[in-house]
């Protein structure tokens, strides 16, 4: 964002000496970035982390197993904290402190946490601890909703990965109920139109989905994790690329560009798996490699052409990541190694010179036009 | 106006739902104590650990934390629910007589049938019982802050036996210790 910010001043400098943006016009604009500013969001950055940790303070004193106290009237503190924190929310929500309200929320849940731990303490409860998450994360969704608050409909989603994580880690098994609980919060954060918990929820999906590929099958499945991946990224590139349809609404071609680097992400998640954690033959570790070299330098070039930069992002990590591992991995031996890099640099080189050639007749065609 | 209301009717109902579950929890567990069958059984010692909330003794029970696979009526199934039906000896011990995948139906005056879920099968050597390590939800005793240790000590000089309460389900919670076979601990309701 500091980044964005510092080139957009840069930019509107040289527009103006450019002349393309009047000295009134690029005061304005600057104004207008300066009034948008990281000042202007800190004190609910701090309330945020003021709420976090007065959460930890509830854990904390429910952990302490105070005996000083009677169960009911520790029980009672902490539904006095719940309503004392819901109640300030809505005092807040009144006075049109929207980001504080916010926080408040959020301070209740974590209260509200805190009181299911302190439940299942005081009455030896060692049934299954999933369930307790489970019980926290159905309380933020139903505050979420009803409050219209996104900070408690993004710690809903991260208390249903851990509550699925800890299923699969104590079943080993694949979590199939993780499924309508994440489409429950996702439909929220979809009516609540925020773009950051869409973000979340598909890299929640994303993980879901790879770990796939080790549960199922006895933990040979990243052939089908791969197919699923490299599908929804080929459809939602497609869907994406076309022009714009009325059928289909501006809203899906929008979610499909940004969906494209989570599963592309899947998919590449799948080929590392079986490059590097499954064991392959020699000369099918070279046709992966190199097949996952393609993919990652077509994505690459996918995403430059349609400025996406989440997938841009990804496919630079994964390259790395795929250089990297194949080089420690090497290559049958040190020398096979050399040849397999020399090659593919070769490839990629020959690749940019082509590029580069494309892009020069183009500009010439357009200036002769 | 109308917003603020509608605001305010949320918040009420969003406090007042997850103040219901909480009470709902402590309704269903208070319940079971006070009104579930009490039966006492001997610990056998674990280290104490800490966690998230606070410092508990882990709590392994001598009779029925292990069984016999014998003891079942068919082949075990791992993670499925395991209902014991404990005896009261002559010495005072309840033990398990039997033990089944279902719920028994009829089950003889002052047996008691508990409820758990088998989490792991092995077989130590070959010739001997497969053995069923069985959990009941009632393997974790919450202790103040620090005095885990001594509670500690008296479950490894086996002098400390827990009494639970079991309710018709077969559903079970810890309701007070006894050292020496005198009580002298019972888990306040609230």
């Amino acid at each position: 964002m500091w980044r964005h910010r510092n080139q957009l001043e840069a930019d509107v400098q040289r527009w103006r000496e450019a002349g393309w943006v009047t000295p009134e016009g690029g005061d304005a604009i600057l104004e207008e970035l300066g009034s948008r500013s990281a000042n202007f969001r800190l004190p609910a950055v701090l309330a945020m982390l003021g709420a976090v940790l007065l959460g930890f303070a509830a854990m904390s004193f429910v952990a302490a197993n105070w005996q000083e106290m009677s169960k009911l009237a520790r029980l009672g503190v902490l539904a006095a904290a719940l309503w004392a924190a819901y109640g300030f929310a809505g005092w807040l929500f009144q006075r049109g402190y929207e980001a504080f309200a916010h926080t408040a929320v959020l301070a209740g849940l974590a209260v509200y946490g805190a009181a299911i731990m302190l439940v299942a303490q005081m009455y030896h409860i060692d049934k299954h601890p999933p369930d307790a998450v489970l019980m926290w994360g159905a309380g933020a969704l139903l505050a979420g909703i009803l409050l219209r608050s996104n900070p408690a409909l993004v710690l809903a989603m991260l208390l249903t990965a851990l509550w699925s994580g800890w299923e699969t880690a104590i079943s080993g098994d694949v979590h199939w109920p993780f499924l309508g609980a994440w489409c429950l919060v996702t439909l929220a954060f979809i009516w609540h139109q925020w773009q950051p918990g869409l973000h979340l929820a598909a890299l929640v999906l994303a993980i879901w989905v790879v770990s796939l590929g080790y549960l199922l099958n006895k933990g040979n499945a990243h052939v089908l994790v791969f197919i699923l991946g490299a599908s929804a990224s080929a459809a939602a590139a497609a869907v994406s690329s076309v022009p714009p349809l009325p059928a289909l609404g501006q809203t899906a071609q929008l979610t499909a560009r940004r969906s494209i680097g989570y599963a592309a992400a899947v998919s590449y998640a799948a080929l590392f798996a079986l490059q590097f954690i499954e064991q392959p033959s020699t000369s099918w570790l070279i046709a992966m490699a190199a097949g996952s070299l393609i993919l990652l330098l077509g994505a690459i070039i996918f995403a430059l052409r349609t400025a996406n930069r989440g997938l841009l992002w990804f496919a630079y990590t994964a390259f790395s990541i795929e250089v990297m591992a194949l080089y420690f991995k090497s290559i049958g031996t040190l020398l096979g190694s050399s040849v397999f890099f020399f090659t593919a640099g070769l490839v990629v080189i020959a690749l940019a010179y082509i590029a580069y050639r494309l892009h020069a007749r183009s500009e010439t065609q357009r200036r002769v036009s | 106006m109308s917003q603020r209301l509608q605001r305010l009717t949320a918040i009420i109902i969003a406090a007042g739902l997850q103040t219901l579950a909480l009470g709902y929890m402590v309704w269903e567990r208070a319940s079971l104590i006070a009104g579930g069958k009490e039966v006492t059984l001997e610990v056998a010692p674990v280290d104490p650990r800490s966690l998230f909330r606070g410092d508990y003794v882990i709590l392994n029970y001598r009779s029925i934390s292990q069984l016999d696979a014998t003891i079942l009526t068919g082949p075990p199934q791992k993670d499925q629910p395991l209902y014991v039906t404990l005896r009261r000896t002559p010495s005072g011990a309840w033990m398990p007589v039997s033990a089944a995948h279902a719920r028994p139906d009829r089950f003889p005056e002052g047996d008691v049938v508990i409820q758990g879920r088998i989490d792991d099968i092995w077989q130590s050597t070959l010739g001997q019982p497969t053995q069923l390590r069985v959990r009941y939800g009632i393997e974790s005793y919450f202790v103040p802050e620090g005095t885990g240790r001594d509670l500690e000590n008296r479950v490894r000089d086996g002098s400390m036996k827990v009494i639970v309460a079991v309710g018709a389900s077969g559903d079970s919670a810890i309701k007070g210790l006894e050292i020496e076979g005198v009580r002298i601990y019972d888990e306040p309701l609230l």
